[in-house]
């Protein structure tokens, strides 16, 4: 490594921080322009949803309507897509394209923006279950665990672990929401005829 | 000046209010002879093909309609600043009727231009009732008015017809529409300032208050009745003014027929004011009106139409009066507001009626003629039963058939205003959901394309 004077180590800094800000201001700009665009994607969504009355026939089918408006759910769904967009743009300017490092980061936003939406639609599909059974809050309290377990297993999916130790996880995780909703099933099907028989082995030993 | 009107005014001051209302009429009917008759041939002769006119002309009347019905459902917004709102709708009226030749090129500003114009003319219109019908007490008093005032449009109209005839002949086309326009502005501001002059005029209209349900409710059968008349014979005697030229065409009528008929039309008009004198005289002129309607069709003497003309003209205002008669004694129970609107909206309804039979049957002239004198045949039907003042039953069946009639055109009227707002209400929810779904669709495209997903 050749000797270098400090100042001439203080120049190369600087251009190379002199070549990096155009990117830097265009990426700024951009994340810039995405946070403007969620907020008028926000409102035209809320005027959209307004007036296409999509709340009320949800309602029709949903007794008490989703837990979450309509509008917000779209509103947020809308968000993670023009999230990933705004960053893979910013990736694109700073790692050259079709590199293996491109693709890879690429390929983790696509994950975290599918994460995001389907965490969304399984909160949705779960909570309007519960809702149209007509179950006691206890019961839908079960129901929160799935979800919740749900999400841990798709943000698993994200997490920079080895293959093998996020295969075990989502693997025992998967076994973990089989078990539950088994048992649930069992409970919700055939509770009455085991409290029958349980209730009549009581009454026998009497 | 901040008199409320149901404070007396002394006899002078309401004999000079009087003479500046008809004055007003005077110069507001040159000022509208010229800038309505030349409309639609300025477009016709500047390269307006028949489709593109009747685009230009279709808003106003549906504007005019939604104004009205606005106005009658929520009637203080013009009684709080009447003054104000009159003297700057009649106004802006004017500006407003200044601008279609200048704007001749471009047909949406056209078709706004003239639709805003109409929608202001309206309104002027509908304000005019009520001055009138809150200036003068007692109902002899609004008619007088209302006659002189009719007769004095007639007579400018004339005069104004005659201009807009002779002036062509000595001017060339582009030149000719921005005289013609400018001298009816002028006119027509010399009618604005005779307003400004009324002595007294109201700067707010207090409405009476309402009368009690089974009094209001009688004077609401009375009031869609005589407007059902109206708006029957209107859209008949507008058909008979779209068919007439066309059937004249076919006798192979010399160009000075069409002309002398528009101004045997006006002199008709004029005579009509003073012809008919009470009810039963209305109702008469109404069925001469449809008789000399249906008989049209059948004279070939070309000859002979403008004296038809000056006769169906001199009958229609049977119909004119007919109207101004009840409304003016229905406006203390009706409300003057109310009352102004049937009378004045009638006219508008005939109007949209007959345009949209003449595109939906595009019948020849003959048979839309004798459509016509159907639809006034119907009027005077209507009339003759259902309307105490003018019916030739005894008393007890007219209370009947004009509750029958009230009902089903009442009913009539709720299923049509029904039936548009929920199919207006679906459409648009239709398309809220679709521009929704496109959007998520944009934004999930820009993501593909920059994640490259």
């Amino acid at each position: 490594m050749p000797e270098l004077s400090a100042l001439e180590l203080l120049q190369a800094l600087l251009q190379d921080l002199a070549a990096v800000i155009p990117k830097l201001a265009v990426g700024v700009a951009a994340l810039f322009l995405a946070f403007l665009l969620i907020r008028l994607v926000h409102r035209v969504v809320k005027v959209l949803v307004d007036a296409s009355g999509l709340e009320e026939r949800l309602r029709s089918v949903i007794p008490g309507g989703t837990r979450l408006p309509v509008a917000l759910v779209i509103s947020l769904a809308l968000d993670a897509m023009i999230l990933v967009s705004a960053a893979s743009l910013v990736v694109r300017l700073f790692v050259p394209e079709y590199t293996a490092a491109y693709r890879e980061y690429l390929g983790v936003l696509a994950r975290a923006g599918s994460v995001a939406v389907l965490s969304l639609v399984a909160i949705i599909v779960v909570d309007a279950l519960a809702k149209s059974m007509g179950l006691e809050e206890k019961t839908e309290r079960f129901f929160t665990m799935l979800t919740s377990l749900f999400i841990v297993t798709l943000a698993v999916d994200l997490a920079a672990l080895s293959p093998e130790v996020k295969q075990a996880l989502v693997i025992g995780l998967a076994v973990g929401i089989g078990l539950l909703i088994g048992a649930f099933a069992l409970w919700a099907f055939f509770g009455d005829y085991i409290e029958r028989v349980i209730e009549g082995r009581a009454g026998g030993g009497r | 000046m901040l008199w409320p009107s149901v404070l007396r005014m002394p006899d002078r001051e309401l004999r000079l209010g009087e003479l500046l209302l008809v004055a007003e009429a005077f110069a507001g009917g040159f000022y509208v002879a010229v800038s309505r008759g030349l409309f639609v041939p300025m477009l016709a002769y500047s390269g307006y093909s028949l489709e593109s006119i009747s685009w230009v002309v279709l808003p106003a009347g549906l504007g005019g309609i939604a104004l009205s019905a606005a106005i009658f459902r929520r009637s203080e917004a013009v009684t709080r600043r009447f003054r104000a709102l009159l003297l700057s709708s009649h106004l802006l009226e004017r500006v407003l009727w200044l601008s279609p030749p200048f704007l001749i090129q471009w047909l949406a500003a056209e078709a706004a231009v003239y639709a805003l114009g109409n929608v202001f003319s309206l309104l002027t219109g509908l304000l005019m009732g009520v001055l009138i019908f809150s200036y003068f007490p007692s109902e002899g008093d609004v008619v007088r008015v209302s006659v002189r005032r009719s007769a004095a449009g007639a007579a400018a109209s004339l005069l104004g017809a005659l201009f807009m005839t002779y002036l062509p002949t000595v001017m060339e086309p582009p030149t000719v529409y921005y005289v013609l326009y400018l001298t009816a502005f002028a006119i027509g501001l010399v009618s604005t300032a005779t307003l400004l002059l009324v002595p007294r005029m109201p700067s707010r209209v207090e409405e009476l208050p309402r009368a009690t349900g089974g009094v209001q409710e009688e004077a609401m059968v009375k009031g869609v009745n005589a407007y059902l008349v109206l708006v029957l014979m209107n859209a008949g005697g507008n058909l008979v003014g779209l068919a007439w030229s066309p059937l004249l065409r076919r006798l192979n009528a010399p160009l000075y027929v069409p002309l002398a008929l528009s101004l045997a039309g006006n002199l008709g008009s004029l005579l009509g004011s003073f012809a008919w004198r009470s009810y039963r005289a209305y109702l008469a002129a109404m069925a001469a009106n449809t008789l000399l309607t249906a008989v049209i069709p059948f004279v070939r003497v070309p000859e002979v139409h403008p004296l038809i003309s000056l006769m169906t003209s001199s009958t229609f205002m049977g119909a004119n009066l007919l109207g101004m008669q009840l409304f003016a004694q229905l406006s203390g129970r009706l409300g003057r507001v109310k009352a102004s609107v049937f009378s004045t909206s009638a006219g508008y309804l005939g109007l949209l009626l007959s345009t949209a039979f003449s595109i939906a049957v595009r019948a020849p002239p003959d048979v839309a003629l004798l459509a016509a004198a159907a639809l006034k045949l119907l009027a005077v039907v209507v009339a003759m039963l259902a309307i105490p003042e003018t019916a030739v039953v005894p008393e007890r069946r007219v209370y009947e058939y004009s509750r029958l009639v009230y009902s089903t055109s009442l009913y009539g009227y709720t299923f049509t205003v029904q039936a548009s707002r929920e199919f207006l209400r679906t459409m648009l929810e239709m398309l809220a959901t679709v521009a929704l779904v496109t959007l998520i669709y944009l934004v999930y495209r820009l993501t593909a394309l920059l994640a490259g997903v």
